[in-house]
């Protein structure tokens, strides 16, 4: 009897118990189009002024030269300077003259990360007033 | 045989625990990017600002080939074309989405271009990523 009894309540409690695989499927698939369709990189911009100081170029007044060569070499008014070091040089250049201008003469084949490495640079020394020209 | 079967039975339990908690994970740490069928390869920038959302997106190839991306609609563009459209709609702002290996005439070039279309605005889309 006892045995029986052991039996009877053993299937009981299988039939109590929920199935929970089609649950494990559902997050299963909602795991996988998250992994999928997410990106953990930060999206950003940087905004180019169009007219800043065009005239002032016109008049070559205030104007100060940054060269971006072809391989990458930068140099600030005809002397080569490192990208790390130009925040430093451009910060000297507007204590002196606030109103200074810089003309980005960059190369026809020089890539544009190059370009935007430097406009960064040249932004965080604290001047908006960038334009860009092709050599 | 009842006790021969739970013994069989792999414990799914803790499985699942990690799988919700990964789960719960990339919906929070993610977000949900389009998918850009152009392949271009975004520039990288150290100054995080905050994504754009401009009317209209030109989207420039290594090649030099450009593209125009506006509600949705994707279009292969010669370059006359695209002028007409910019004539057309006069948006104020641009996004461009260059390809961070192109060289610096073709980006130099759509600047002009823009320039001359009177749009004050333009944005360069790129990818933050920390010093």
């Amino acid at each position: 009897m006892k045995n029986n009894n052991f039996f009877y309540e053993e299937e009981k409690k299988e039939l109590i118990s929920i199935n929970i695989t089609p649950l494990i499927d559902i997050v299963f698939l909602l795991l996988v189009f998250f992994m999928l369709a997410t990106s953990f990189i930060q999206k950003s911009t940087i905004e180019v002024n169009l007219n800043s100081g065009k005239s002032q170029i016109a008049e070559k007044k205030n104007v100060v030269t940054i060269i971006l060569k072809k391989n990458g070499d930068i140099s600030l008014n005809s002397k080569l300077i490192e990208l790390s070091s130009i925040k430093k040089e451009i910060k000297n250049k507007l204590n002196q003259n606030a109103a200074y201008i810089f003309l980005i003469k960059c190369h026809k084949k020089v890539e544009v990360q190059k370009i935007i490495r430097l406009i960064e640079e040249v932004r965080m020394a604290g001047t908006d007033k960038i334009q860009l020209i092709n050599f | 045989m009842a006790i021969k079967k739970k013994i069989k039975q792999i414990n799914l339990i803790p499985l699942i625990n990690i799988i919700f908690l990964m789960l719960i994970f990339f919906m929070l740490a993610g977000t949900i990017t389009k998918v850009d069928p152009y392949k271009i390869n975004i520039p990288e920038s150290i100054i995080k600002n905050d994504p754009s959302t401009p009317f209209l997106t030109l989207i420039i190839k290594k090649n030099g080939d450009i593209f125009i991306d506006s509600k949705n609609k994707e279009k292969k563009l010669r370059n006359e074309f695209y002028l007409e459209i910019l004539k057309k709609r006069k948006p104020k702002e641009i996004a461009l989405k260059i390809d961070a290996d192109a060289p610096s005439e073709y980006f130099l070039n759509i600047l002009k271009i823009l320039e001359n279309e009177n749009i004050k605005k333009v944005v360069i889309e790129t990818n933050y990523k920390k010093k």
